[in-house]
């Protein structure tokens, strides 16, 4: 992979330099600035720009609430580029990185390197997995051509709740919205012609790198006490924590990537989940 | 604000208001730039706190908002209605960032008790916060759906008909808060009722409570579970294991100790 590590050279230039090292023994391609190469008009931050663009992902070592660090996780995310956040004190990030994959620094570098890069692999493993495929005939909402994961990413939380939807509907499921506050459901499956006790569904439109932790699948557990349902279903444009996951495997709850519900099969079928 | 439409009602002139664990007075910083010189003139403001410093310092700021009346009482919370004046009813009894702190099975009474304080068209209002950052050891935060259990099965002995107030989420930056007005006159219980079925309703809201501790506890235990087994991948859940392991604290602390 094309790896960006973006750090405050003040604060965490060993670790740093000791990660780039790491990672490039691991076959990665990682950038890093030369200033002697530079071109006369090019500039440090155009190359940096550029290369955060260009880069499968980005790890960013956050110890110091660095702001050229965040920048740089900013310019990540508009770029649509998956981010690793390695960090001390996680409660004093940014909400917006609540869902981002998280490595926590130990203060060894030993660990902390190895940590960061068997996590970079488990991320391009991920990465390598096939997209969905969702055809416009499926997703009118959708204006340009399919697989594009920028597209989807664009979306807006209702766009998502309207792709989930239709694709349950294409899967013959009855979907219904809920009257008044949602209480953390955006969605009512009922199967066609029956009054059957509702499953509820919560739909997360998180960047593809990112991940649902094992919180959400607790705050669904709540919503579905709140609502009377029997079953709930998690739905999500990224994948799952290992954690989430475990967790919800002893309960009433279905964890579903866009993925899963584009290939699950139409209600009905033999094939077809209960 | 439940407190400007009850001052807008001609003919009203005055307004008792009873604010309960009122720490340094912070639900009396909006007072100024929401409420006129007349509204607040009708105001009669009763501070209670266990801590008398606090005390000071809420009569202190009271004092200098123009109210009708400023006064207080000192004690533990859960002892409040013995200690304030047996015939006082308010108009409006505020419960505001304190449920956390308070000794679950506390809570089922002070709830009671509060409602019964009430004038005929009174108002309860409790507000709390579902997580407390930085976490507080000890403390038991309660979430949306857990006041609507808790509430529901206070008010199904309270009262004969359906009336369950919605417990209303309050959005912030980094938590969630949650809020339950609790109007008197929707309450059919009476005064004399209301005694006879005190220790019913707080039992009744008791057995709720441990209903809802039992339920989260197990949930905690099952996440701290996983997260031991497959680490924390996000920040998020970096944040959860901390607060799971002050919850399983003070759940456990909570059960064992019959508090």
């Amino acid at each position: 992979m094309r790896i960006y590590v973006s750090y405050s050279y003040a604060e965490d230039q060993r670790l740093a330099s000791g990660l780039i090292d790491a990672l490039s023994v691991d076959g990665h391609d990682v950038f890093e600035p030369d200033l002697s190469s530079f071109e006369v008009a090019e500039t440090m931050f155009t190359s940096i720009t550029a290369a955060i663009r260009r880069s499968d992902l980005v790890i960013a070592l956050l110890s110091t609430l660095n702001p050229n660090v965040y920048f740089e996780v900013g310019l990540a995310a508009g770029a649509s580029v998956p981010t690793i956040v390695v960090a001390s004190e996680p409660e004093r990030l940014t909400f917006d990185l609540s869902s981002a994959p998280y490595v926590p620094l130990t203060g060894d570098d030993t660990i902390d390197i190895a940590t960061i890069v068997r996590r970079v692999g488990e991320m391009g493993e991920a990465q390598r997995r096939p997209e969905p495929i969702i055809s416009l005939g499926e997703v009118p909402i959708l204006s340009t051509p399919a697989p594009d994961r920028v597209a989807l990413e664009a979306l807006s939380p209702l766009e998502m709740e309207s792709l989930v939807a239709q694709l349950f509907r294409k899967r013959g499921i009855a979907v219904e919205r809920p009257e008044g506050t949602d209480g953390g459901v955006d969605l009512i499956l009922r199967e066609p012609g029956t009054q059957d006790p509702q499953t509820i569904v919560q739909v997360k439109h998180y960047r593809r790198a990112n991940l649902v932790s094992v919180g959400a699948v607790r705050e669904l557990l709540d919503a579905m006490s709140y609502a009377g349902a029997e079953r709930a279903i998690l739905v999500s444009s990224s994948d799952f924590s290992r954690s989430a996951r475990a967790f919800a495997a002893d309960l009433p709850i279905d964890l579903l990537t866009i993925g899963d519900l584009v290939g699950m099969p139409a209600s009905g079928s033999d094939a077809a989940p209960t | 604000m439940v407190l400007q439409p009850r001052l807008s009602v001609p003919g009203v002139e005055q307004v008792s208001w009873l604010d309960l664990a009122c720490g340094r007075g912070q639900i009396l910083g909006s007072l100024t730039e929401n409420f006129t010189d007349d509204a607040r003139a009708k105001l009669e403001f009763f501070a209670y706190d266990v801590d008398q410093r606090y005390l000071r310092e809420t009569i202190a700021t009271a004092s200098s908002l123009g109210l009708a009346r400023v006064d207080r009482d000192v004690g533990e919370l859960a002892k409040f209605d013995q200690i304030i004046d047996r015939d006082a009813r308010f108009d409006f009894i505020t419960l505001t960032n304190t449920v956390h702190e308070v000794a679950p099975r506390q809570l089922a009474g002070i709830l009671v008790d509060a409602l019964r304080r009430l004038d005929r068209n009174g108002t309860l209002f409790v507000y709390d916060m579902e997580r407390i950052i930085p976490p507080e050891l000890g403390a038991v935060p309660f979430s949306v759906n857990d006041m609507r259990t808790i509430s529901g099965a206070l008010l199904a002995v309270i009262t004969d008909n359906e009336y369950r107030p919605e417990v209303g989420r309050w959005p912030h930056k980094t938590v969630k808060g949650w809020n339950v007005r609790f109007d008197r006159e929707h309450i059919t219980a009476d005064e004399q009722e209301f005694d006879d079925l005190r220790e019913t309703a707080v039992d009744a809201t008791r057995v709720a409570i441990t209903e809802v501790l039992t339920r989260r506890l197990a949930e905690c235990r099952s996440m701290l579970d996983t997260l031991t087994l497959n680490g924390a991948a996000t920040v998020d859940e970096q944040s959860d294991r901390e607060h799971l392991l002050y919850e399983l604290w003070a759940i456990t602390r909570a059960m064992e100790k019959g508090r």
